[in-house]
């Protein structure tokens, strides 16, 4: 049976209006998903510093100062914000990052130093926030929790080829915080650039046993200055007992020429700019797209062609060292930047000659 | 001229109302710089007080941050009222903790029952031995006991260092750094309270505390001890062998010592490491002292020490206080009870200088 064509026109117009309608009301899903996503995208993000001492130490002091520089660029227009916790180990440290997971103001909460204990128990029960965790004595956890390592065992090298060349007694000093493995291999490649030059170097090594401990890092800097060495490279910034004793010196982490421009010949610097910038892009990623977080389980580090590490600058030694001294230190830091150069990184216990 | 005497006694209630008149002045102080540096005095002290007592949770994690400094103030307390000034509680509190790592190393799958026990008696004897050693240094060659604790501080801190650093408790499978690897399960001390670490050490804390009272109050040993520090020449003539109980005065403290690193390292970290130990036997020194060197108020100082420390941590996480003021204000707060606590001792008066 035939249905009437009246009928027919009538049900065709039907199904017109209702595929306007049903295109119409995709449009409009279209827009509001579009709407959605557009809105779930971050303008804000909070990073929580968990730090072992504080703005005094070099190794503190240059992360804030970076992180101060990377929320000035404010990659992916975040306005980024942050909060720094001093101080802080073990349990402490791990109660201040539980508090600022709690609070939703801090979406990475970057422990600066070894925590890994303390955000393996918290990692699960805030799977949103990124933990990060920063050099020796931690392990990768994956997931929500990564792992930055600085090396600056480079421009540790290219200052050893400067005190090789520099020293008169032939005795170098290096006063360490800890021997763990990212000390161990700045002091190592030291004594290996002093070594490449003059290989009648001695070599003193003493530990403070203290990541920051001023009076100690002064009695062990006289100790070593006692035992003969007219250089020592500072890892534990004992300036001031340079400058007193009249011996050359080598700053660590930040450019100390300043501060102590008369015993101050370089520094070795480190830069955490490519660590953050590389945190917050897998952050964004996380936040933005869904993407879920996929912490390395191995140590990550940017070399100084990254831009992760670099020698400092002269400051009133420029034109105090011969020109020939600079220029083979420019060589040798080009080579290290285009690989022609590698400085193997050497983890064993330093010990004095 | 000023005359500064030592008062025969000092009434609870005078204490209370000195170490009270501290808490109001540091506060007072501690406003001002908070008020100066243009953050929210309301918010700090709020904060403080929420991290202090403000919840369950945080006043649980008070007391374990109190459990070590209960442990170094009783060792004070029992040292310096036989006026022997020991400030080796933090390389005797070392001693403890690396004495129980290595009973823990030959524990092997002990159940929890038996190795807790062990791990507890044998810091017991490391802390012990460490003090019975500066004990002996100074009776049998008179070696000034401050130099000697203080030397043996270093001592202790490098060997453990020299254990740890690429020694043989080195933790395996990481990249090398200060610590041993992760303590197994049945080598913890038990949990009272889960969420937040409260162990039995804090037990052990609370009955120490008794056990030194009733030491010092009711027995011939604590009398001793007493008369050692009032009177060491008296002592001798009652015929008591004044070395033996410098031996055991240094034994016991030592001892003490030691379980506030047991109770760090098996109660909380669970991984013998330097860092997180450090200051916790000079802060017990304190604790001591503004105890009045009595076991209960070395207990009461300690208690609000631990409140301090997690209020601090609460202020520095969520005020808007710059995070330097914190340790600014623990310091502040601390000078003025060592202030109470010298004022509580003794007496000062002005006088007119006689010429006569």
């Amino acid at each position: 049976m035939q249905k009437p064509p009246t009928n027919d026109k009538t049900l065709a117009n039907l199904e017109n209006s209702m595929n306007i309608f049903k295109k119409l009301g995709s449009a409009a899903a279209m827009m509001l998903l579009a709407t959605q996503v557009f809105a779930a995208e971050p303008t804000k993000l909070g990073i929580g510093l968990i730090l072992a001492t504080g703005p005094e130490a070099a190794w503190d002091a240059t992360l804030m100062r970076d992180v101060e520089s990377v929320a000035e660029a404010a990659p992916h227009g975040l306005d980024i914000s942050y909060k720094n916790v001093n101080g802080v180990w073990g349990e402490e440290a791990g109660d201040a990052m539980e508090l600022m997971a709690r609070s939703g103001k801090y979406q990475i909460i970057w422990a600066h130093s070894s925590y890994s204990d303390q955000v393996k128990a918290l990692q699960e029960k805030y799977p949103d926030v990124l933990f990060v965790v920063v050099g020796s004595g931690n392990e990768g956890l994956g997931g929500n929790a990564y792992w930055v390592y600085k090396r600056a065992h480079e421009p540790s090298y290219l200052l050893g080829v400067l005190a090789g060349r520099l020293t008169e007694s032939d005795v170098v000093g290096v006063v360490g915080q800890f021997p763990s493995e990212d000390v161990n291999d700045q002091i190592n490649s030291f004594f290996a650039g002093a070594r490449s030059v003059n290989s009648d170097v001695k070599r003193k090594v003493a530990f403070i046993e203290s990541w920051y401990d001023p009076a100690k890092a002064e009695q062990f800097t006289k100790a070593q200055i006692a035992a003969g060495a007219d250089l020592t490279f500072q890892l534990v910034e004992s300036f001031e007992t340079c400058e007193k004793e009249k011996i050359l010196c080598f700053g660590n982490y930040v450019d100390h020429g300043a501060s102590a421009p008369k015993s101050v010949v370089a520094s070795a610097l480190i830069s955490w700019t490519p660590d953050l910038n590389w945190i917050i892009d897998e952050w964004y990623d996380h936040a933005a797209n869904g993407a879920p977080y996929e912490g390395n389980t191995k140590e990550h580090w940017f070399s100084m062609a990254e831009g992760g590490s670099s020698l400092s600058g002269y400051h009133d030694y420029e034109t105090k060292l011969p020109d020939q001294l600079k220029e083979e230190i420019a060589d040798l830091s080009k080579q290290i930047e285009t690989g022609a150069l590698d400085i193997p990184v050497n983890l064993s216990l330093p010990t004095s000659d | 001229m000023i005359e500064i005497t030592r008062r025969q006694t000092v009434g609870y209630r005078a204490r209370i109302v000195a170490y009270l008149l501290a808490l109001v002045m540091g506060f007072a102080c501690t406003s001002l710089l908070i008020w100066l540096s243009g953050a929210s005095v309301m918010e700090g002290f709020s904060a403080l007080f929420e991290g202090a007592f403000g919840s369950e949770e945080a006043m649980l994690q008070s007391l374990v941050a109190a459990t070590p400094l209960i442990f170094t103030g009783l060792a004070t307390v029992i040292a310096y009222r036989a006026e022997i000034w020991s400030i080796g509680q933090e390389g005797q509190m070392f001693a403890g903790a690396m004495s129980g790592y290595f009973a823990s190393l030959y524990l092997g799958g002990a159940p929890m029952v038996v190795a807790v026990p062990v791990i507890i008696l044998a810091a017991m004897i490391g802390g012990a031995l460490l003090g019975m050693l500066c004990g002996w240094l100074k009776s049998r060659f008179a070696v000034n006991e401050i130099i000697s604790t203080v030397m043996l501080n270093y001592v202790i801190v490098y060997f453990l260092s020299y254990l740890l650093a690429g020694g043989p408790w080195t933790a395996e499978g990481s990249t090398s750094y200060h610590q041993t690897a992760l303590l197994a399960d049945n080598f913890r001390l038990p949990l009272i309270v889960s969420d937040v670490k409260l162990h039995i050490g804090f037990l052990l804390a609370i009955l120490a505390t008794v056990l030194c009272w009733g030491i010092l109050k009711f027995t011939p040993f604590g009398f001793e001890i007493r008369a050692l520090g009032a009177n060491p020449t008296a002592l001798r003539f009652k015929g008591v062998n004044v070395a033996r109980t410098i031996l055991i005065v240094m034994a016991v403290s030592g001892a003490l010592s030691a379980l506030a690193g047991v109770s760090e390292i098996f109660g909380v970290n669970y991984r013998l490491k330097g860092d997180v130990l450090t200051g916790l036997g000079f802060t017990g020194i304190i604790v001591g002292m503004i105890g009045g060197l009595n076991p209960f108020g070395a207990l009461i100082a300690a208690l609000l020490f631990g409140a301090l420390e997690n209020g601090s941590l609460y202020m520095s996480v969520l005020s808007d206080i710059p995070p330097a003021l914190v340790p600014a204000m623990q310091g502040i707060l601390l000078l003025f009870f060592l202030s109470a606590s010298v004022i509580v001792r003794y007496r000062v008066r002005i006088r007119r200088a006689s010429y006569v």
